[in-house]
């Protein structure tokens, strides 16, 4: 168990490329963090830095009270599970789950045991002591039944299991993970992801998570941290990230359906947001932002759209209980979450104009994309 | 997949393979016990002893001449305690002059050992045998070596005093010797109706009896072998000679020469019958006697006789059989010949007295008494030869007396120091006598034209300073030093982490292996031998021999050596037919292969297997199957061609300017299940996908396999090519054991030309500039398809 | 799907089937040839081969006797030779295979996942040197061996197979390169270093190129005919197929072909063993270019 802080830490490949730059974060004890961000944001590069797979350029990274900048893998004591699984294709799964355990005992002090006279005792009691390990992960991850098996005959989901035990096993001060749920299909990735929000319950270790789904961040993590071109967006629990974002990346990231962000601009006193498809009037808040041009984010659940003549509606998406309404108003798109119930007699082509409810836009600068107010 | 299947299947069908792994094993065991075992011995033996070392080939007696050295051996370390005589024996003469030549040019050569009379002058002339003389004068008393035994011709032939052989030091003590003449089938010559020869006979005679002895059916007359050596006796014969007094005195043109060759060249092509047809390599030389379908055999020396012993008698489904003298032509003096083998002493031995006493030991009375109960050769010593261990009456062949007609006056023969001049008359002489691909006048003129390259080369006549060893070895050192510096230096520097320190010291620590052997067993190497590139060295002398050549190596090669260019272009013909055909012939069947049929696994097996069984061997078999006579390829083309007018050709004979190289690559089509496995390989990458894509778009399947299948393994048809390419600049093996590039140059590949030059004719520093050219045509050519390859090769994601 | 396209693939599978069989018979005759020559009486023998006639070649009177006379034949003394030489080359053969396969497999992981400077330029010259003559080193190589005094001794026939061999190290390096990085990453967070990786998971995953190293250096080393000519002076140390060249300059004659061919086959009998039994994973592993977990 232990706390894993990063200062100021940067990677630069060869040729110059930067992949990630000035990340700062402090991983508490036990807490679960997740990486995320589209493909290419630097967060598996961040992760690898962590586990030591790639060279970090700048900065520093700890894990407990020690700075591992050149410490090999190995020896940071930690375990990771990766996209692709990872499992030795030649070892059977409980040979697979022994081969980081085994390998821990050094040859050295295997050596110095022999000279101590009850070598033999002391090797029953440590493969018994393994033994139990293996088959206490395999029972928490329900793959008992499957030790003997080789890899190439496991499904997907029960090789991420058993990658998944082979970290667990070690008994590491941090779990890492890279996408390790996005080559499973939709639904055993949602089972995965319960039983990995189950499994850091009852281990209470750190664990370091990857992954360019927001949904799977938000369901998972006890803090997120948004990176973008290998820059971080924002840090926070997912409430937090959720209620007020820090940019309008990550408003447009987080969430599904994903906020609208209206182009237009505040008029002079803040009252009100005007845009192409007419006036929104602000709350008091708002006053920050006032006479310029700025991007008003709404979340689709807070429009609705109704008949008008300001723009038509695009398309109509049901999803059973919910349904999304697509609406173009002048040249902007805004998409609005309905009660499949309350969708009337809205058809696809018809002329429409869209309504926000009160206090809930927020507002960023149309050039930076920061947050000037929240819950305007 | 198939683990797990055969994981379940029963114990009793993994019955063999467990039953082949054990038998294995046991081998493996055996012989590691076997092996470990004799080292030690040998290793806790060699205390205090002195060890000499006689090394001897085998001809036609084979192990018994083994058994009688090793006797002679045994009996001499009775007499000497303390000393050992390792007895080594390389197979037949020409191995045995490859090894004597490594050990020589080691500067570790064996104590005592064979020499032909005809390679007295080159071994001399680079003082590499010891001259014996004091030796013989420092013997006195008991057991003494009488020189005066000796026939006086057999001595004359060891002594050579820098130029002619005759006088000057004794190299040698001859061991025993032959004259040459022709055996005859008793049989046939009786069912002709013809008198056996007379010890007194001519060629008139000859002649006329081959000429009976063809008139029977389903028989020859004779077979006249025309090595160069047989062919000097049949001149000498009519006292005539290819040269002159003065070796370099060429008299092959001289009209009473070409006229005695013409009418040899009349007797094999235009008479039916008379003489074999010379163009069967199996069936030729010595063997063809055994056959019982000829009249006459030779000329031979003695040295066939315990083979022929073997014949059984008429009773017995043999023959009877006997020998007479080579024949001579009525009324013209002649000069018989000898062949003299010599037990020498190396002029680095360490032991020159032990080694001097082990040579009189191999050449005493009773040694030589049962060489000659052996029936190989003829005693050096009167006395012996005259005896009946050599007049054995109870033995074939009857007329021993016949070999001792010209003992007292047979010459050993002179060649010029330099053995190409043998090997140039040899192969021009074959063209025109034994395979008539040319004319007499052809052969001579090539010939001429060869001995004048040779003698006009820098390399014959200049004087060159030494090879400057040390100062090479400095610079080397120097270099080596400077580089390893600069590298270290290089890696001291940059901009690199710790830990990515620490990751390039492990990847130097784990490809050190090669690393190292590469600069102990490659580089060292290759330095060395780009040095002899510029140097005039003879193998077979020491390395300090060696004179600084300069570009002269390169300037002969590239400029007068035509044998160079033949067997540049005989390799390019071979190499332009067999690797289009042999890839294709690969693709082919790698797209046969791959398909799905049941039994697949055997067929690819089957395919495959030639290609596991390369070498001797092997080689032996094809040169069957190309033999003009009775060969499985002609007898299969015969019936096809015959209808339409045509004969099958004469591969490797008549034929071989045309048809020699084709003939190589037809038989590289036996071996192209290396290349026809990497396509197969390749096949199996194919993605699945992209042909079914290609499939529903309407494309059948030979657009399929020229559209998406052909493009998609183009990286892979690029590594076959650059691989057989390279290969097919490096045939050797094959052309050693099936043709030896004969007939004249026609069949002689590049390596093999090398091969020759390195080992045959020792010249070491011009093989190395060969070997040299050679790299940089390969290369040259490697970039050359590399540089094209960008047109055709389809790179999908290849890591480079 | 029609009657037509179900007649075309009938007709194409027995047309692959014919030439399957064809090709198969033309690349067996001459072993067949061989076989059945060592089986034939000299007399027999002799006639067969000059006459031109392949139904003569068949042994209908089986001589098994032949391979025991040319067994016991080879070298000077009775089966001593056969003896020395079997037992010389199952020693070379076995260690120069191990060797190799280890030394190679090593250099291959190094080249293709150690990342190290002049690491191009390695693997570029080492591609060169497959394309240089043997001929080139040999004497050169010659002078090393008897300067290190191991003229006449089994070593210059293995010593060098520790080293690698520029072929296999290449053969590995392809394959390696194609194993997933993210297996070598996890071995590294197992707590493994370079030695413990190659050797516990570089070296089993790379099973099929190991077996073709294998079977490949065993055939070559096996059928190696100029090295141990070169290298071996006595009787004792020769290998078999030296003992088969002496025993051919013997025996070479029309007279004892069928000794010659059965001496032949005696030591091509372990190659194709071989081959039979690791046919399998040999064609693979040429074949197979990737693991997929």
């Amino acid at each position: 168990m232990a706390t894993v802080t990063l200062s100021s830490v940067g990677k630069i490949y060869e040729g110059g490329v930067r992949a990630v730059r000035g990340v700062s974060m402090s991983i508490a004890d036990g807490e679960f963090v997740v990486l995320v961000g589209p493909s290419g944001c630097g967060k598996s590069t961040t992760l690898r830095m962590i586990a030591g797979l790639e060279d970090i350029s700048e900065g520093t990274i700890s894990i407990g009270d020690r700075v591992v900048n050149e410490v090999e893998p190995a020896d940071r004591n930690i375990a990771m599970v990766f996209q692709n699984y990872a499992l030795y294709p030649h070892l059977t799964v409980k040979q697979n789950l022994a081969f980081g355990l085994d390998r821990r005992r050094r040859y050295p002090s295997r050596l110095r045991a022999m000279f101590d006279g009850d070598y033999g005792r002391r090797r029953l009691e440590e493969s018994s002591q393994l033994d139990a390990r293996i088959a206490e992960a395999a029972r928490m991850l329900g793959i008992d039944g499957l030790l003997r098996r080789m890899p190439r005959e496991l499904s997907g989901g029960q090789r991420q299991r058993v990658a998944v035990g082979r970290a667990i096993v070690r008994n590491p001060a941090a779990f890492l993970f890279d996408e390790p749920l996005s080559n499973l299909d939709a639904r055993l990735r949602q089972d995965m992801r319960t039983e990995l929000r189950l499994l850091h319950r009852r281990l209470k270790s750190t664990m370091i998570y990857v992954t360019h789904d927001q949904e799977e961040a938000m369901s998972l993590a006890d803090r997120i941290v948004v990176m973008k071109d290998g820059v971080v967006q924002q840090l926070g629990t997912p409430g937090e990230l959720f209620r007020t974002p820090a940019n309008a990346f990550v408003a447009g990231f987080i969430g599904t359906p994903a906020m609208n962000l209206i182009r237009g601009r505040v008029g002079a006193s803040g009252g009100a947001f005007k845009w192409s498809g007419g006036k929104h009037s602000l709350s008091p808040g708002a006053g920050a932002a006032a006479d310029r041009d700025a991007l008003m984010g709404v979340r689709p659940e807070r429009v609705s759209i109704e008949p008008g003549d300001e723009g038509t509606l695009e398309t109509v998406e049901v999803y059973g209980e919910t349904a999304d309404l697509v609406a173009r108003i002048g040249d902007q798109r805004v998409v609005a979450r309905i009660q499949t119930q309350e969708l009337r007699a809205l058809r696809e082509g018809e002329g429409v104009s869209a309504r926000f409810a009160d206090g809930h836009a927020h507002l960023f600068d149309a050039q930076s994309g920061e947050a000037i107010a929240h819950g305007v | 997949m198939a683990d797990r299947s055969s994981a379940h299947t029963s114990i009793i069908s993994q019955l063999p393979r467990l039953i082949l792994l054990f038998a294995a094993a046991a081998l493996i065991l055996w012989a590691f016990v076997h092996v470990v075992s004799r080292e030690w011995s040998r290793f806790t033996s060699r205390a205090d002893t002195i060890e000499l070392v006689a090394m001897h080939w085998s001809g036609d007696g084979g192990p018994a001449e083994d058994a009688i050295v090793d006797d002679a051996l045994a009996a001499f370390e009775a007499v000497h305690p303390g000393v050992t005589v390792r007895r080594m024996n390389p197979g037949d003469a020409g191995s045995f002059y490859t090894k004597l030549q490594t050990m020589l040019a080691s500067g570790e050569p064996p104590d005592v050992f064979y020499v032909g009379s005809e390679r007295l002058p080159s071994f001399a002339a680079m003082g590499l045998l010891m001259p014996l003389d004091e030796l013989v004068a420092a013997d006195q008393g008991d057991g003494a070596l009488e020189l005066s035994a000796f026939y006086p011709e057999t001595l004359r032939a060891f002594r050579y005093d820098g130029s002619r052989i005759g006088s000057g030091p004794l190299y040698g003590i001859p061991k025993d010797f032959t004259t040459v003449g022709f055996y005859y089938n008793k049989d046939l010559l009786r069912r002709a109706g013809v008198a056996d020869p007379t010890d007194n006979w001519t060629w008139d005679d000859f002649l006329a009896s081959a000429r009976a002895v063809g008139q029977l059916p389903d028989a020859t007359g004779a077979e006249f072998v025309t090595w160069p050596m047989m062919v000097r006796a049949y001149l000498q014969s009519a006292g005539l000679d290819v040269v002159g007094e003065d070796l370099d005195d060429i008299r092959l043109e001289a009209p009473e020469v070409m006229s005695m060759l013409e009418s040899f060249r009349g007797w094999r092509f235009e008479e039916a019958n008379t003489l074999t047809s010379g163009r069967s390599k199996i069936a030729s030389g010595s063997s063809v006697f055994l056959t019982g379908k000829v009249g006459f055999a030779g000329p031979f020396g003695r040295w066939v006789v315990p083979t022929y012993r073997n014949i059984p008698s008429p009773t017995e489904g043999g023959f009877e059989w006997d020998f007479a003298p080579l024949p001579h032509t009525a009324g013209e003096p002649y000069q018989p010949i000898a062949a003299i083998v010599s037990w020498s002493v190396a002029r680095e031995s360490k032991h020159p007295e032990l080694a001097y006493q082990l040579v009189k030991a191999l050449t005493d009375a009773q040694g030589q008494a049962r060489m000659a109960r052996l029936g190989l050769a003829i005693p050096t010593i009167r006395a012996v030869a005259e005896s009946d261990a050599f007049l054995d009456p109870t033995q074939e062949p009857h007329n021993d007396a016949g070999y001792l007609r010209d003992a007292a006056s047979a010459k050993g023969l002179e060649w010029p120091v330099n053995p190409r001049f043998e090997q140039l008359l040899g192969s021009r002489l074959d063209q025109a006598l034994r395979t008539g691909d040319q004319t007499l006048a052809e052969s001579a003129a090539d010939f001429k034209r060869d001995w004048a390259q040779e003698s006009a080369s820098p390399l014959a006549v200049a004087q060159m300073p030494p090879m400057p060893w040390r100062r090479l070895v400095v610079i080397a050192l120097v270099l080596a030093v400077v580089a390893t510096i600069a590298k270290i230096a290089w890696l001291r520097g940059g901009t690199l982490s710790m830990r990515q320190r620490r990751t390039e010291r492990w990847g130097f620590v784990l490809a050190s292996p090669w690393l190292v052997g590469f600069a102990l067993f490659m580089a060292l190497p290759i330095l060395m031998s780009l040095a002899l590139a510029f140097a005039r060295w003879r193998g077979v002398s020491t390395l300090d021999m060696a004179q600084w050549a300069g570009l002269a190596n390169f300037e002969q090669i590239l400029v007068h050596d035509s044998h160079f260019r033949t067997s540049v272009r005989v390799t390019l013909v071979y190499a332009l037919l067999a690797v289009p055909a042999g890839q294709a012939m690969a693709l082919l069947a790698a797209l046969l292969l791959n398909t799905k049929v049941r039994g697949i696994a055997l067929f690819r097996a089957a395919w495959y297997l030639p290609s596991v069984l390369a070498g001797v061997g092997v080689s032996i078999l094809w040169r069957w199957v190309f033999d003009p006579e009775g060969g499985l390829a002609n007898t299969m083309l015969e019936p096809v061609l015959r209808p339409l007018g045509l004969a099958p050709p004469d591969w490797f004979g008549r034929d071989a300017g045309f048809w020699g190289p084709p003939a190589f690559a037809i038989m590289s089509l036996w071996f192209i299940g290396g290349s026809m496995i990497v396509y197969l390989a390749g096949l199996q990458h194919v993605p699945v996908d992209v042909l079914e894509a290609a499939r529903i778009d309407g494309a059948g399947p030979v657009r399929r396999f020229f559209r998406v299948t052909l493009p998609l393994l183009s990286p892979v048809v690029l590594f076959n090519l650059i691989m057989s390419v390279i290969g097919s600049f490096q045939v050797f093996t094959q052309a050693f054991v099936m043709t030896g590039g004969e007939p004249g140059d026609l069949t002689r590949f590049y390596v093999l030309y090398l091969y020759n030059m390195a080992f045959e004719t020792y010249e070491m520093g011009y093989a190395s500039a060969l070997a040299w050219i050679l790299l940089i045509m390969i290369m040259a050519l490697t970039a050359l398809l590399l540089r094209t390859s960008a047109k055709f090769v389809y790179y999908e994601g290849m890591k480079a | 799907m029609t009657d037509r396209s179900q007649q075309a693939r009938v007709g194409g599978r027995v047309f692959a089937w014919t030439l399957l069989c064809v090709g198969a018979l033309v690349m067996l005759l001459p072993l067949a040839w061989m076989m059945c020559v060592s089986l034939l009486s000299p007399e027999k023998a002799g006639a067969a081969i000059t006459a031109g006639n392949l139904l003569e070649v068949f042994p209908w009177d089986p001589q098994w006797q032949n391979y025991a006379q040319a067994l016991r034949e080879m070298g000077s003394e009775e089966w001593q030779g056969f003896r020395d030489a079997l037992a010389n080359s199952v020693v070379v053969t076995t260690l120069v295979c191990a060797a190799t396969v280890l030394s190679s497999s090593l250099v291959g992981y190094a080249m293709a996942r150690i990342p190290f400077r002049g690491r191009r330029t390695t693997f570029l010259v080492m591609l060169g040197t497959m394309m240089l003559p043997g001929q080139v080193t040999m004497i050169p190589l010659f002078l090393l061996f008897r300067w290190l005094g191991w003229v006449d001794t089994l070593l210059p026939l293995i010593v060098p197979a520790f080293f690698g061999s520029a072929f296999f190290v290449f053969m590995y390096r392809q394959f390696i390169a194609q194993i997933p990085e993210a297996l070598l990453e996890a071995a590294r967070i197992d707590g493994m270093g370079h030695l413990a990786i190659w050797w516990r998971v570089v070296l089993p995953l790379c099973q099929p190129v190991t077996a073709t190293c294998a079977v490949f250096t065993f055939i070559w080393t096996w059928n190696d005919f100029l090295a141990p000519l070169v290298y071996l002076h006595s009787d004792s140390q020769n290998t078999l197929a030296v003992a088969l060249n002496s025993f051919r300059n013997q025996y070479g004659g029309l007279r004892n072909v069928h000794l010659l061919m059965a001496a032949s086959v005696v030591t091509m009998i372990p190659c194709i063993l071989l081959f039979i039994a690791a046919q399998k994973h040999f064609v693979e592993g040429l074949t197979r270019g990737s693991v997929k977990g």
